[in-house]
């Protein structure tokens, strides 16, 4: 996989069959209507201690409410764009050359890192919300393991976007 | 136009405009276990349009101290901060000042 960032901010990436497979199975996984309601990133981790205002407050418990139905709106508009994109990129898809390229501008860059990130969050909490940094290979059930994959493969194409957003001698 | 005229229109008491009468709240970034720290720096840029080293301070906070406060507003501004870091999945929440 190769990839740079053009001028205007864009990026632009291309892959091989086999990066471009993995890449676009790993988009099709993203259902945000499947887990918005499992999604709540508004509480604190357990663990910490959380403001017990947020409970009382009606301007805060409002605002939270307001912000849960935003992102919600938010995660199925992402939804919609990524199915755009997903169309474009296959029509570019070079089948004689083997090779799939992303063209992406600034804003949709965020997106496709969002969805990444997104999909990470859920297979994270299929998993039972564990302490990643804890777990060896061998923990991992058979069931389990298509969900460690997803979460490895989105940190590795994560990184690569950030890694083309941010080269390392910028 | 005569003195009097202005000492009848002036407010008796100083006027506070209504910013200063808001309450303000602060956005509140929590540690977890999933993120990426290059990508918690990275949305902290963006998001705040931070310098990469103030947004990488912000997220050895949380990354150390289990939590950040990145910014204190109106709710109003506080409400569109916490909706961004939550549309890119970072545990944000909203308090109030005290």
């Amino acid at each position: 996989m190769t990839g740079k960032k053009l001028k205007d901010g864009s990026i632009h990436i291309e892959m091989n069959a086999k990066e471009w497979s993995l890449f676009r199975a790993l988009l099709g996984y993203y259902d945000p209507q499947l887990s918005s309601a499992n999604s709540d990133v508004s509480c604190p981790i357990v663990g910490i201690e959380a403001d017990t205002s947020i409970g009382t407050d009606p301007i805060l418990e409002d605002a939270t409410q307001w912000l849960s139905d935003m992102k919600e709106d938010h995660e199925k508009a992402l939804h919609k764009r990524l199915a755009r994109w997903l169309v474009k990129w296959d029509e570019r898809k070079d089948e004689a050359q083997d090779v799939g390229t992303i063209e992406l501008p600034p804003e949709e860059v965020e997106g496709l890192l969002q969805i990444l990130n997104y999909l990470r969050m859920k297979h994270w909490r299929l998993l039972g919300s564990p302490d990643m940094n804890l777990k060896k290979s061998d923990d991992w059930s058979e069931e389990q393991l298509p969900s460690v994959h997803v979460m490895g493969l989105c940190a590795l194409f994560q990184s690569i976007l950030l890694q083309i957003l941010y080269p390392p001698n910028s | 136009m005569p003195r009097s005229s202005q000492s009848q229109t002036k407010p008796l008491v100083d006027p506070v405009s209504s910013t200063q009468l808001e309450p303000l709240y602060r956005v509140i970034c929590w540690d977890d276990p999933v993120n990426l720290m290059d990508y918690v720096t990275h949305v902290f840029q963006k998001v705040f349009g931070w310098s990469l080293s103030k947004a990488q301070k912000h997220m050895m906070e949380v990354h150390e101290e289990g939590q950040s406060i990145l910014i204190r507003d109106s709710l109003e501004q506080a409400e569109h901060y916490a909706h961004q870091l939550q549309c890119y999945h970072l545990n944000a929440t909203l308090h109030r000042d005290t």
